[in-house]
């Protein structure tokens, strides 16, 4: 056996001083945006009963969730997802949700990913859920909530797909087949899979028209107003009608606040079925390969605590943007000079100390250090490097020692 | 620009000469150069070449814009990605094979020998057939023969090499043909650059 004493896990890192102040600065940046839009932040457990996860379809399997059992033998699990639990929180925890409810998030997230392809176990998540609002208006505001989160951090490049889970379902709902066979055709169509799509469908016993329609979904996305009114023609009743005309609706909202050039349509977005219901969606930033956030609608999820509350959210994975933001060379750079260092004998000690204190009052960072007489500051004791200023405090002056 | 990942050998040749039929054209490359990566010479497209199951992972993470591989590569790793088309060249199948005398009712659990232990694992798995896999590397065939294994699980292209062996094919699991694959952010963010290359390689059509 390798003693394994010098090394983390795969999929979980240590985060050193420079990444940590980056990462940071990434979450600052998304939170002020977040908080202009009148998001209130809120935190749950690390760890909560694996029943509150098991019993809902949500986007994780529970196969990659990590389990741990208590000492009455109950079993939990690692924070698999942030949406769930804020949903039990506001359930239980608030009375009447009559009001809108607006949280934001920050937090890590474990899931048991394939970390061979280099997933991560553990990251960040950042998000918001903003509850009680079943308007267009909530649907354009939260996709605009997230383009402007990407636009402040500096991102230029941005693409939003947006889709209506809606649509494939009123299709579905008009064909009797398996449930399996229904998800093979999801999948098939989510990933784009012409070939086998035709395929799969050649092979059933469904109208034509249907498997025309069905052949039709992975193409419907690009141009927003151009798709939507393609699927709204070619709707066979009213779920998919209305699903059309949701989208038309949202995207007006999307172009008043201007945004417009920034979203898309793709009404071949359709994961989670079980999960969200109606309007969802998915980001990414220029040329980087894998989608940097998603959300949608979750109307539903409420009912599994007993309550109606209409439901949106997104969320949006900080490691992945701290990559991307490091692709595209915004990043902060990060601060690496301490601006002061006093050098003092043991005669100054209070003198020195007291003026560091002064120092740090007004916002410095400063370093001291006892040195044993004038004449090592003399000599080449410091070359000042890591420090903007040295200053020697040997009497009642305080003076600036020259750098090397 | 676009980035595309190609695994050597006949896969790639194939692919090459479609983009040579519509213009994209990689002269510095020849199949014995040892270089891994190509630009056309109009600087449309650079061309990496990987392990061929290594292609799907090159386009699920972005690195590649598009890749051209085996269905079989795309079952055994199940990379998220697009698979928008079939090219239709590099035809075989999934099959299972075993010994002439093997008899399916002989045995509690049959151990498959395979260079692909996920297909196999869910072809067996939705027959509720019980298995126990044995990961081979290659020269699948010998398993039965030498008793490591009761059947294997390979891709079966003219049934030569199992005749040889002494192997019969016992079952067809799946067609098995070259697919293109996308990255699912470049198809939005490059759409028209891929949409062009789709549709060429769409007109040209048709098995060679």
């Amino acid at each position: 056996m390798v003693n394994k004493r010098k090394f983390t896990p795969e999929g979980v890192e240590d985060i050193n001083a420079i990444q940590y102040e980056k990462k940071e600065w990434i979450q600052l940046k998304i939170k002020e945006v977040f908080k202009r839009f009148g998001y209130k932040q809120i935190l749950t457990p690390t760890f909560e009963y694996y029943d509150l996860f098991s019993e809902i379809d949500s986007a994780i399997d529970t196969e990659d969730m990590y389990k741990l059992i208590d000492a009455s033998g109950k079993i939990l699990v690692l924070r698999p997802d942030v949406t769930i639990p804020i949903a039990r929180m506001a359930a239980t925890k608030y009375k009447s949700i009559n009001e809108n409810l607006k949280f934001m998030y920050f937090t890590s997230v474990f899931r048991s990913s394939d970390f061979r392809a280099g997933g991560k176990r553990e990251f960040v998540q950042a998000g918001v859920e903003y509850l009680g609002n079943s308007n267009p208006e909530a649907d354009a505001e939260v996709i605009v909530t997230a383009i402007n989160s990407l636009t402040h951090m500096g991102f230029e490049n941005i693409h939003i797909d947006i889709g209506q889970t809606d649509y494939f379902k009123g299709i579905m709902n008009e064909i009797e087949i398996a449930p399996e066979i229904k998800n093979s055709i999801r999948q098939l169509i989510e990933n784009k899979n012409f070939a086998d799509l035709g395929i799969l469908l050649d092979s059933l016993d469904i109208e034509s028209t249907y498997k025309d329609l069905l052949m039709e979904v992975p193409y419907l996305y690009g141009d927003f107003e151009e798709i939507a009114q393609r699927a709204n023609q070619r709707a066979m009743n009213d779920t998919m009608k209305k699903s059309a005309k949701n989208l038309l609706e949202i995207h007006k909202i999307i172009d008043a606040y201007g945004y417009k050039k920034y979203v898309f349509a793709d009404l071949g977005l359709i994961n989670h079925l079980d999960y969200y219901s109606g309007m969802i969606f998915k980001g990414y930033v220029g040329n980087f390969g894998t989608p940097i956030l998603s959300g949608g609608r979750y109307d539903d999820l409420f009912k599994k605590f007993g309550k109606e509350v209409p439901a949106i959210g997104f969320g949006m994975n900080v490691d992945a943007m701290l990559e991307a933001a490091h692709q595209y060379e915004f990043i902060k750079e990060v601060e690496e000079e301490k601006d002061y260092l006093l050098l003092y004998d043991d005669l100054h000690c209070q003198v020195a100390l007291r003026k560091s204190m002064e120092l740090r009052a007004s916002g410095y960072v400063v370093e001291t250090e006892r040195v044993n007489s004038r004449e090592v500051v003399d000599d080449d004791f410091h070359d000042g490097a890591g420090y903007k200023k040295i200053m020697a405090v040997f009497g009642n002056e305080i003076t600036e020692v020259k750098k090397k | 620009m676009l980035n595309i990942a190609l695994g050597k050998g006949r896969l790639a040749e194939i692919t090459l000469k479609k983009l040579n039929d519509i213009d994209i054209k990689f002269t510095e490359y020849s199949s014995k150069s040892r270089k891994l990566i190509f630009n056309d010479e109009n600087h449309r497209m650079k061309l990496v070449f990987v392990k061929a199951s290594d292609v799907g992972i090159y386009v699920e993470r972005g690195a590649c814009d598009l890749g051209v591989v085996g269905k079989d590569t795309i079952m055994e790793n199940e990379p998220d990605v697009y698979e928008m088309m079939d090219l239709k060249f590099g035809r075989c199948k999934f099959a299972v094979a075993a010994p002439i005398d093997f008899n399916k009712e002989s045995y509690e659990k049959i151990r498959v020998a395979t260079k692909y232990p996920n297909v196999a694992k869910k072809h067996f798995e939705k027959k509720g057939v019980p298995i126990e896999i044995i990961k081979i590397n290659g020269s699948v065939e010998l398993a039965p023969l030498m008793g490591l294994a009761d059947v294997i699980v390979d891709i079966v292209e003219t049934g030569t090499t199992l005749k040889e062996n002494g192997l019969v094919v016992i079952e067809e699991i799946s067609q098995v043909s070259a697919r293109l694959i996308v990255n699912k952010v470049s198809l939005k963010t490059k759409r028209d650059e891929i949409l062009t290359i789709i549709k060429a390689l769409n007109s040209e059509g048709g098995a060679l």
